[in-house]
């Protein structure tokens, strides 16, 4: 980490005066200074909204969804064209789409973070219930499980890695689809500042936001690791 | 109950499999009874339908051709009065072992508190007493049967049904767990039906030992084993012990002819 900083400022002071590489300095200042604007604050707070908003409605539909698309084939059958769908196209393509549908608001972009989060959730939630090993849901019926009991004291525990897998893959995608959003038509939050910055070749606060953003699909990454082993400890 | 103390009937009993397009004949006419208190071993070449059976007796699968009966009625689908011992021990690996004990008690729906005193006496009986919280992960394979065997014994069940419990285990393991089966099966009297390819174990615990052709098993004999009760390691090493193993062997080579 030091070394890739170190080399980082030595690379972006070689190149001073192109507007290529600003050194590490540089943009520590500029992020020094982002922190306390409200404007900042704001915009990241606009971000977030996007990604907590459709990261909630990737969870709530997303888990049911995969246990019943897991748990009873003929579910299976009838979303896996639309999964396959969405795990195979790009979905950047979509969002003007999205736009049409909703307007730019925050519809728009919640409707990108979930369509770029949610299959990766649903296909994963599917695999681990369909995979419940057949000795243990054997072994249930022959002590009497009714289909209910089945479900809820086998199928459902034994779904819980890949859903908390799930929810990890679910949430880098999310991320992505935050940015994208941003990016793309939509220009409000980070990505508006990241579009501002760019335009007017403010490469220091430009690398500060980017900063920002990469910090965020970390924690979230670091988050859901954390649960996954928290959820899956007697695996 | 049946009459003449029958508990189990098994009459002119087929199932068939689908394969790929493919019809396959796991048991073909089997036929046998076994009476109230027995122990029972089945054991027969690999693939000769044993585990279908007992997943037939198990209620979990049904026979596609003439009937088993329990306790004098057709089976038509699990039931308390049997319970199943699997050779993978199939505990759920998130439940403690207190947690498996318990969960056919949960799924009778009995309170906790009773549910889990039941579930620790029969933790105690198979000599887990103190392995209460711990998850299946951190067992031996040895110590997860004693969970799946407790499992069972927890429903207080007429009849045991075993399928190659000791299969998975190495063989100072299986020794051991032979001879506690042996002296739970003798204080707590209770029909069992166990499915085995080890033929020193089917002698060694059984009153009787079917045996089944290749399949589309059926049943080719069955040897009632002639050794005194209670059994203990001098009657393994018995001449009438190794004469019994030999007679069952004499029928298997026959049947195993590959
Ligand atoms: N669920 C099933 N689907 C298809 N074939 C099966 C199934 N269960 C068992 N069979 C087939 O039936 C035959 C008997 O199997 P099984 O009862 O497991 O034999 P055993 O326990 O004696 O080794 C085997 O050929 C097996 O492949
Ligand atoms: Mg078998």
């Amino acid at each position: 980490m030091a070394v890739l900083l170190l080399t980082w400022e030595w690379a972006g002071r070689r190149a001073a005066g192109t507007l290529t590489l600003p050194p590490a300095s540089a943009v520590a200042v500029a992020l020094a200074a982002q922190l306390v604007d409200g404007r900042f604050w704001s915009a990241m707070a606009v971000t977030l909204q996007a990604l907590v908003v459709g990261f909630a409605l990737i969870v709530a539909v997303g888990i049911p969804a995969g246990l019943a698309a897991g748990h009873v084939p003929a579910v299976g059958r009838a979303l896996n064209p639309y999964l396959q769908f969405l795990l195979a196209v790009p979905a950047s393509p979509l969002v003007p789409l999205f736009v049409i549908a909703f307007g730019i608001g925050l519809a728009a972009r919640v409707a990108t973070v979930v369509v770029f989060g949610i299959a990766v959730l649903v296909v994963n939630t599917a695999a681990a219930a369909r995979q419940t090993p057949t000795r243990l849901i054997d072994m249930a019926r022959a002590f009497g499980a009714s289909r209910r009991q089945l479900f809820v004291r086998v199928v459902l525990p034994a779904s819980v890695p890949g859903i908390a897998a799930g929810l990890r893959l679910a949430s880098a995608r999310a991320v992505v689809g935050m940015v994208v959003s941003e990016l793309i038509i939509i220009s409000v939050g980070l990505g508006r500042l990241i579009s501002t910055y760019s335009a007017t070749f403010d490469v220091a606060n430009l690398y500060a936001i980017v900063v920002v953003v990469l910090a965020i699909g970390v924690g979230v990454a670091r988050s859901m690791t954390w649960l996954e082993r928290r959820l899956v400890r007697w695996a | 109950m049946g009459m003449n103390g029958t508990v189990i009937e098994v009459s002119e009993v087929s199932r068939h499999f689908r394969i790929a397009g493919h019809e396959l004949t796991a048991l073909f006419g089997l036929s046998f009874a076994v009476r109230r208190g027995e122990f029972v071993s089945i054991i027969g070449p690999s693939g000769c339908g044993k585990t279908t059976l007992l997943r037939m007796l198990a209620g979990l699968i049904e026979p596609h051709g003439g009937q088993i009966r329990v306790g004098g009625r057709p089976v038509r689908g699990p039931g308390r009065d049997r319970a199943v011992v699997f050779q993978d021990f199939a505990l759920l690996p998130w439940e403690t072992v207190l947690g498996n004990v318990a969960f056919p008690l949960e799924i009778q729906g009995l309170p906790r508190g009773e549910r889990e005193e039941r579930a620790r006496r029969a933790i105690a009986l198979v000599g887990l007493a103190g392995f209460e919280a711990s998850y299946p992960y951190q067992l031996s394979g040895g110590m997860q049967q004693r969970v799946g065997l407790a499992r069972a014994l927890v429903v207080d069940p007429e009849t045991l049904l075993m399928d190659e419990p000791f299969g998975a285990l190495d063989a100072q393991t299986r020794h051991l767990l032979q001879d506690e089966v042996l002296a739970l099966w003798q204080a707590h009297p209770k029909t069992v039906v166990m499915v085995t390819h080890d033929m020193e174990e089917a002698v060694y615990l059984s009153d009787r030992v079917l045996i089944l052709t290749a399949r589309p098993g059926r049943l080719a004999r069955e040897v009632a084993v002639p050794l005194p009760r209670p059994r203990d390691e001098s009657v393994r090493r018995s001449a009438a012990f190794a004469e019994a193993v030999e007679d069952v062997w004499s029928s298997l080579r026959t049947l195993v002819a590959a």
